[in-house]
C-alpha cells in the first residue's frame, strides 16, 4: 500500500512538472487620451484622390500622383504634441499623427511646414526607427545630393491642351526643402472632436487647387514645372512655399 | 522491492524525458553587423535573429533537395559572384524551363518594404515561400520539401536548435532563410565613403585613407549622378541602399509587354512600374533591369540618356522623357560609370559567411 501511495506521489509531482504553467491574470491598463490630427487634402469643394484628373479654372488637367509632408513641432497652447509628422498620402491616408496627448487649447495649434535646421542636416540614420526623420521611413524625403529632407512634395501631371481628349503627360515636380524654406504656420478655429471616450481629432484641409491657383502667387504648370529648391529655382520654390502654407486651413 | 526500485528508476526517466526538450533549445542571439551610416534593421517581432537560425538559412540557401530534381538551390540563380544575381536574363528552373524577370541582386533585403520586381510580397519571409514551389523556378511542393527536409537527421536537429520544434514546416524553412539573407548587408564600397564625406559623417581613418584614392573621374560622375541637369538618377537611387522604396516606370516602354506593379495592383496606373533596385555592386550583377535587356553599364546609360520611351505612367521624376533622357556626352557616360564601379563592394561578394558551407 505504501509502494502505491509513494508511486501515486512520484507520478503525481511528475506530471505537475510537465503541466502549463498558468497565465496571469491580465492587469488593469490605466486609460490614456490621445490626439490624432488628419489632413484632408481637397480639390476645391472636393475631396482629392491621387491618381485622379481634376480640372483648373483654365481648362488644364491636372492628376496628382503623390503628396507627402513633413510637420514639425506641433503644438496647442504651448503643450507639443508631437515633435516631428511625416504626412504620406499615399502610403498612410489622411494621417498626420496620433500620440498620447490631451490637447490643451483646443481651436488652436501651431507647427512647422518641415523640418528644422537643427536636425535638418543630421545623419538621417541616426533617428530612432520610429522617428519620421530615420532614413528607413523618410525614404525618398531625403536628400544626400543637397544633404537634407525634402519638406513637402507635390507630383502630378499634367494635360496643358484644352481640347476633348484628357492626355496627362507633363510632369510637375514640386519638391521643396532647404532652410530657408522653413515656413510656420498658425491655424487658430481648429475643432476637436471627440472620436471615442479616449480619442480626439481634429481636421486640416490642403486645397491643392489653391496651391497651383492661390491668387497672390499662382503656378502656370504649363511653364513652372519643376522645382528641387536648387538655388537656379528660387522663384518657383518660393511660390511653391508659399502656395503650400497658404493652402492649409481648418477643415 | 526490486520491481519497486525498478518503477521509480523508470518514472524518474520518465520525468526527465518531459524536460528534455527545454534544455536542447537554446538558440543564442546573432548581432548583425550594420554598418553606422545605416538605419537600425527592422527585425519581425516572430523571427528574431539566432546563431543558428542564421547558419539554418545558410544550409538552406545553397541545398538542392529544395528542387524537384535535386538540381538547384537559391544560391544557382543567386550566385555570390554576380553579387547573389543571375548573370542570365531569364534564370533557367528545373528541367530547363525559363522564368520571365531577371533573378534581382539579395543585397540590404533587410530594409526592403517589398519584394520581387512587382513587389508582390510584402515581407522577406512571404517571398521566400514563393521561389521553390513555382513550376518555373524549383518546382516542388513544399509538403515534398519538408519531408526531404525532415528524413536527413542534420537538418532535424539544426531546426530544432534554431525553432525548438521537430515537425517543422515551410514557414520554419522560410524564417531561417530570411535570417541568412537580413545577414547580407553591403555598406564598405568606396562609395560609402564619398556618401559619409558628402553628409559630413565622420571618417575613420582607413576611410580617410579610401577617400584620397578617390579619382577626379569618380566625384565628377557622383556629382553627375546627382545633378539635375547632368544624369539625374539620385530621385530613385538614393542614401545608404542607393535606392528609395517605390515602384517606378523608368521610360523602357511605350508599350508594356509585361504589366509590372499594375498586374498585381490591376490599377492602370501601376502598369509598367518596377521596384526601383538598389545600385550597389551593379558592375557584378548584370544584365539590367526586369527583363535583363541591357547587356552591361553602357547599355543602361544609353537608356537614360537617349532611350528613354515615353507612356502614361511614366515617373514624373524622369523629367527629360520628353526629350527621350538626360543627354550625357562621352565624358560625361565614363565619369558616371567610373562613379558607378565605386559601388562595388568587394568584402560583400567575398564574405565567407555568405558562401556554401560544404563548397
Amino acid at each position: 500500500m505504501k509502494q502505491i501511495l509513494i508511486l501515486a506521489l512520484l507520478l503525481f509531482s511528475g506530471l505537475s512538472s510537465c503541466a502549463k504553467k498558468k497565465v496571469d491574470e491580465p492587469e488593469n491598463t490605466p486609460v490614456v487620451q490621445q490626439a490624432r490630427l488628419s489632413l484632408r487634402p481637397m480639390f476645391d469643394s472636393d475631396y482629392l484622390y491621387l491618381d485622379s484628373i481634376y480640372t483648373l479654372n483654365n481648362g488644364y488637367k491636372i492628376q496628382f500622383l503623390e503628396l507627402k509632408a513633413y510637420f514639425a513641432d506641433i503644438q496647442s497652447g504651448g503643450t507639443v504634441l508631437k515633435e516631428i509628422a511625416l504626412f504620406n498620402y499615399r502610403d498612410n491616408g489622411t494621417l498626420v499623427f496620433q500620440a498620447d496627448q490631451v490637447v490643451t487649447n483646443p481651436t488652436s495649434i501651431q507647427f512647422g511646414i518641415g523640418v528644422p535646421s537643427s536636425v535638418n542636416h543630421n545623419d538621417p540614420s541616426t533617428f530612432a526607427n520610429t522617428n519620421p526623420l530615420n532614413i528607413a521611413i523618410a525614404n525618398d524625403m531625403h536628400w544626400d545630393w543637397n544633404p537634407g529632407y525634402i519638406f513637402f512634395k507635390i507630383e502630378a501631371k499634367a494635360d496643358t491642351i484644352v481640347d476633348a481628349v484628357t492626355n496627362c503627360d507633363l510632369s510637375l515636380v514640386y519638391h521643396v526643402g532647404t532652410d530657408t524654406y522653413f515656413t510656420t504656420k498658425t491655424i487658430s478655429n481648429l475643432n476637436w472632436s471627440a472620436v471615442s471616450s479616449t480619442l480626439n481629432e481634429a481636421w486640416l484641409k490642403l486645397n491643392l487647387k489653391n496651391f497651383v491657383e492661390n491668387p497672390a502667387s499662382p503656378i502656370d504648370v504649363k511653364t513652372e514645372t519643376s522645382t528641387h529648391s536648387a538655388s537656379s529655382q528660387a522663384a518657383l520654390t518660393e511660390k511653391a512655399r508659399q502656395n503650400f502654407a497658404a493652402s492649409l486651413s481648418a477643415l | 522491492m526490486n520491481r519497486f526500485l525498478i518503477s521509480i528508476l523508470g518514472l524518474l526517466i520518465l520525468f526527465l524525458g518531459c524536460t528534455k526538450e527545454k534544455v536542447g533549445y537554446d538558440p543564442t542571439p546573432y548581432t548583425l553587423k550594420i554598418p553606422s551610416h545605416f538605419p537600425q534593421m527592422p527585425i519581425p517581432a516572430d523571427n528574431p535573429m539566432t546563431e543558428e537560425g542564421v547558419l539554418l538559412g545558410r544550409m538552406l540557401f545553397y541545398e538542392r533537395k529544395l528542387s524537384l530534381d535535386y538540381s538547384i538551390s537559391c544560391g544557382t540563380c543567386h550566385a555570390p559572384d554576380a553579387s547573389f544575381s543571375d548573370p542570365q536574363p531569364f534564370s533557367q528552373g528545373v528541367g530547363g524551363t525559363i522564368g520571365t524577370r531577371n533573378a534581382m541582386a539579395l543585397i540590404n533585403l533587410g530594409w526592403q518594404t517589398s519584394y520581387f520586381w512587382d513587389g508582390r510580397a510584402q515581407t522577406l519571409e512571404d517571398q521566400i515561400l514563393e521561389p521553390v514551389p513555382n513550376p518555373v523556378e524549383m518546382h516542388l511542393q513544399w509538403k515534398d520539401a519538408v519531408t526531404r527536409l525532415k528524413s536527413d537527421v542534420t537538418y532535424l536537429n539544426q531546426f530544432y536548435k534554431a525553432f525548438g520544434v521537430i515537425d517543422f514546416d515551410s514557414t520554419h524553412v522560410a524564417k531561417a532563410l530570411a535570417q541568412f539573407l537580413r545577414t547580407m548587408i553591403s555598406g564598405d564600397s568606396k562609395y560609402d565613403v564619398m556618401y559619409k564625406f558628402a553628409n559630413n559623417i565622420p571618417l575613420t581613418a582607413a576611410e580617410v585613407a579610401v577617400k584620397n584614392t578617390v579619382t577626379a573621374e569618380e566625384w565628377a560622375g557622383y556629382g553627375s549622378f546627382q545633378d539635375l541637369n547632368g544624369a539625374d538618377c539620385f530621385h530613385c537611387h538614393n542614401g545608404v541602399l542607393v535606392q528609395v522604396q517605390k515602384f517606378a516606370n523608368n521610360g523602357l516602354d511605350a508599350v508594356f509587354t509585361d504589366l509590372g506593379r499594375g498586374a498585381i495592383t490591376h490599377n492602370a496606373n501601376d502598369n509598367g512600374k518596377f521596384k526601383v533596385p538598389t545600385l550597389r555592386n551593379i558592375v557584378l550583377s548584370a544584365p539590367y533591369m526586369h527583363d535583363g535587356r541591357f547587356v552591361d553599364l553602357d547599355a543602361v546609360i544609353e537608356h537614360y540618356s537617349t532611350g528613354v520611351q515615353h507612356s502614361a505612367t511614366i515617373d514624373p521624376l524622369m523629367e527629360f522623357a520628353s526629350v527621350g533622357g538626360v543627354h550625357l556626352d562621352e565624358e560625361e557616360r565614363n565619369q558616371l560609370k567610373a562613379f558607378l564601379l565605386t559601388l562595388t563592394d568587394y568584402k560583400f561578394v567575398t564574405n565567407p559567411d555568405f558562401k556554401p558551407l560544404n563548397p
